[in-house]
């Protein structure tokens, strides 16, 4: 299913730029995945790699168009794979406790997919730290549309916050619950 | 809550891949199937320096690390060389950790080459069975795969042959050739808008019918029909030449080729047939039959040179004129072959000159036989094009000229012993006038002595005989003057100024003796005209002379005058004298033909006349009426 990965970023993309755009998005990366299967494993540097030929062919800046995709793909998921998206928690918080776990299992479903490595910290009613360990730089927009994604598909009101530094070897977000 | 208790074996029973750790993570007890994955795995080794954790990531394994991950599904991986992942999780016991969990494979191939089996797994445990089920799925995934690729590999090769019959259809369509396609029991079922050109049918006056229905007609050459129509029935491609009917009953010439579609059970299933009109191309090949019938039957030499000049082809009198066979010719160079040492060598130049820069060429030249008699020919010819400019051949006609080259040979020959003989009879009339002139005077200064010396002393009679002898003296003297007069009258001599001739003519008539009985007198004023004066002069004294002397009436009346047109003048003299019959109006401008016996007539003045009028390319007649007077017209050119 992680290949829905690439079919939100298409769904974004034509829905924003046109399906001209898309091709020329496509032909700038240089990425050869077939956008139409879900069963194939991802990759964040094709991710990026579509971000900055869409920044380059549209002229939107690359940090929206990370963020953008982050937040399309919670949205496609839970379109398409709405049970799954159901299984993994009732609420935000229950779902993004679950996370590290569900990638943990992840990767070893998907050998080939280098799986994001999630952690939560200082995790009380309120509040919570979510931890990614980098493997890509520049992904901090991407994982605050994510993030953002989830608050929309779970309908909680929470503040995204970025908190760490550019060298730090992990994003960290604080979520807190209003 | 109640506790459980297990014995070690019942509990490797349930969990046959556990670890048990102390405090210090050294290994206290082991499963009965995890030591078959990791040979260094005994009782007493570190866990530390046996494995990693994967999942989650931990720098350093920590009793406290391992605390904070207890929640978590742990991956754990070997340092010591295998490459069989365990998955499970941490519990804590005592100080220690409980780890249970089971090897991860992906494929069911794994468990034989890790030398495990159904007996290393605890029954519980749905690995081999979902790896069974893995194995199912990947089979009808790789089958699904397959019928996937056909399906494409269909659908690819649907799209080709759709888009290979647009192809053929607009072709079709498009196709200035008739096209038609037929069931196989001849019924036309589709054509292109070019048949319908062709024909003048409509489509729905074509379709249903048969072929032959359509373009039969009286023309229809019936052997090359019934070969097409056997053809046709036996499943057959034809080929044929036929007329076609159109709609308005006239025909056209056509080239119709068949082709039968065959399916797959290797029956017809329908005919193509294409139907290329030829008109143009049958009167082309009968323009071309003429043009070759004419040149192959010309009377003159013809021949065809590729581009570097050598003989392609010959005609029959090419063959006859020089002798050589055309097999003799071919790949031969004309010029080498014919020319001779007595052929012109700057003709022979400019032949090939012209050749070479490609310029149409005319000129006459000696040829040479094959038995080495010489010919005269007469070549014109000149390079032949392609569309693009460039010279593919030459070809040259040539007239057999020899017959007139030896008459023109002749006329010179006879031109030059003509002018010879005239300047010989011209030198001749000089010396004999000369030399008749001198005895002439010679008599007259001696009759003139005698009558000098015997003044009064002769008789009347004596007296009239002198005086007898002294008129054919002068008419002898007139004579003389007259045949040196016509004999240096010449062509050469037509010496070209502009004079005035009606100051000529009045100079005339005050000069000759006019009796008082007879008026002279010009009508209007006479022209200024191209000629040479003197023989003007001569004419027109001879003329005016004529009328003057020959006047029998009491009144006598001449009268000068001229008309024009474009081209010429006509001069009149008109006199009221006796007139000359029919019979002698040709008679009097010949030499010495004089009609009246007049002492002072020589019977040379017309002839005179008729020279001159000859040498300026004009002509001299008359009209006359006996007793009533004659009218000479001297009609000249103007240039």
């Amino acid at each position: 299913m992680y290949g829905v990965i690439y079919i939100a970023i298409k769904e974004y993309a034509e829905t924003a730029f046109g399906t001209q755009k898309w091709q020329a998005i496509v032909a700038g990366s240089g990425v050869t995945v077939d956008f139409a299967f879900t069963e194939q494993p991802f990759n964040d540097n094709i991710s990026y790699s579509l971000a900055k030929a869409a920044a380059a062919v549209t002229g939107t800046p690359l940090q929206t168009v990370l963020y953008n995709f982050g937040l399309q793909v919670i949205r496609t998921t839970n379109t398409r794979f709405k049970p799954i998206m159901s299984s993994r928690g009732e609420t935000l918080r229950d779902y993004l406790l679950n996370l590290p776990d569900f990638h943990n299992r992840i990767s070893l479903i998907y050998p080939q997919l280098t799986a994001p490595e999630f952690r939560l910290t200082d995790v009380t009613d309120t509040c919570l730290m979510f931890h990614y360990r980098k493997k890509w730089e520049g992904m901090t927009e991407y994982f605050r549309g994510y993030l953002n994604g989830l608050a929309e598909v779970y309908k909680e009101n929470v503040t995204i916050t970025p908190v760490s530094a550019t060298s730090d070897p992990e994003e960290v977000y604080k979520i807190t619950w209003q | 809550m109640q506790n459980f208790t297990f014995n070690k074996e019942g509990f490797n029973n349930l969990f046959p891949f556990y670890l048990l750790l102390d405090g210090t993570l050294t290994v206290t007890s082991l499963g009965k199937s995890i030591a078959k994955l990791y040979p260094d795995l005994t009782e007493g080794a570190n866990f530390t320096t046996l494995f990693r954790i994967k999942r989650p990531f931990l720098d350093t394994i920590t009793p406290a690390a391992l605390l904070t991950n207890l929640s978590q599904l742990a991956i754990l991986e070997s340092r010591t060389g295998s490459d069989v992942l365990l998955r499970g999780q941490f519990e804590q016991m005592g100080d220690g950790f409980l780890f249970v969990g089971s090897p991860w494979f992906v494929s069911i191939e794994e468990i034989k080459q890790k030398n495990l089996s159904i007996v290393d797994f605890a029954n519980y445990d749905p690995l081999l069975d979902l790896l069974q089920l893995i194995k199912t799925q990947q089979i009808t995934t790789l089958e699904l795969g397959n019928l996937l690729k056909i399906n494409t590999n269909q659908r690819e090769e649907l799209r080709k042959d759709r888009e290979e019959l647009n192809r053929i259809a607009m072709v079709a369509s498009a196709n200035n050739n008739g096209i038609v396609f037929t069931t196989p029991e001849a019924r036309i079922f589709w054509c292109n808008d070019a048949y319908i050109r062709q024909t003048g049918f409509s489509r729905d006056e074509i379709f249903g019918k048969t072929p032959v229905q359509i373009g039969n007609n009286p023309a229809i050459d019936k052997d090359a029909l019934h070969t097409m129509i056997d053809r046709f029935y036996n499943g057959e491609a034809f080929d044929v030449e036929l007329t076609h009917g159109r709609k308005d009953g006239s025909y056209f010439w056509t080239r119709i080729q068949g082709q039968p579609v065959y399916g797959e059970d290797g029956k017809v299933l329908q005919y193509f047939a294409m139907i290329e009109d030829m008109s143009e191309i049958r009167e082309k090949e009968e323009e071309l039959k003429l043009l070759s019938v004419i040149t192959e039957k010309n009377t003159n030499s013809i021949v065809v040179c590729d581009k570097d000049g050598h003989i392609e082809w010959v005609n029959k009198s090419f063959e006859k004129t020089t002798g050589y066979s055309i097999t003799e010719l071919i790949g031969k160079k004309p010029g080498k072959l014919l020319q001779g040492p007595e052929t012109n060598r700057e003709t022979a130049a400019y032949l090939s000159g012209q050749i070479r820069a490609g310029e149409p060429f005319k000129c006459e030249i000696l040829n040479y036989s094959k038995t080495g008699a010489k010919y005269w020919a007469q070549i014109q010819g000149q390079a032949l094009y392609n569309e693009r400019g460039d010279i593919t051949r030459y070809f040259a006609i040539e007239e057999d000229i020899t017959e007139r080259k030896e008459l023109e040979q002749q006329k010179e020959e006879l031109v030059a012993s003509l002018e010879k003989s005239n300047k010989e009879l011209e030198d001749y009339a000089q010396i004999v006038s000369h030399d008749l002139k001198s005895p002439l005077r010679s008599i007259n200064s001696l009759i003139a002595w005698i009558k000098e010396e015997n003044e009064g002393g002769l008789s009347e009679q004596t007296a009239l005989y002198f005086s007898m002898i002294e008129n054919k003296l002068e008419k002898m003297d007139s004579l003389i003057q007259g045949v040196l007069t016509y004999s240096r009258i010449d062509k050469a001599d037509v010496n070209k100024e502009r004079i005035n001739l009606h100051e000529i003519v009045r100079n005339i008539i005050s000069i000759i003796h006019i009796p008082d009985n007879i008026t002279v007198q010009v009508d209007g004023t006479l022209p200024t005209i191209l000629a040479d004066r003197y023989r003007m002069h001569q004419l027109f004294q001879n003329l005016i002379g004529n009328a003057v002397n020959y006047i029998d009436k009491p009144q006598g009346l001449v009268n000068i005058g001229f008309s024009e047109t474009p081209a010429h003048y006509t001069f009149y003299v008109k006199d009221n004298g006796p007139g000359i019959a029919p019979e002698n109006h040709e008679k009097i401008f010949k030499i010495f033909q004089s009609l009246i016996k007049n002492e002072r007539s020589t019977g040379l003045g017309l002839s005179i006349v008729k020279k001159i009028a000859d040498n300026y390319k004009g002509r001299v007649w008359l009209e006359s009426e006996l007793k009533k007077g004659t009218t000479f017209f001297i009609q000249l050119p103007k240039n």
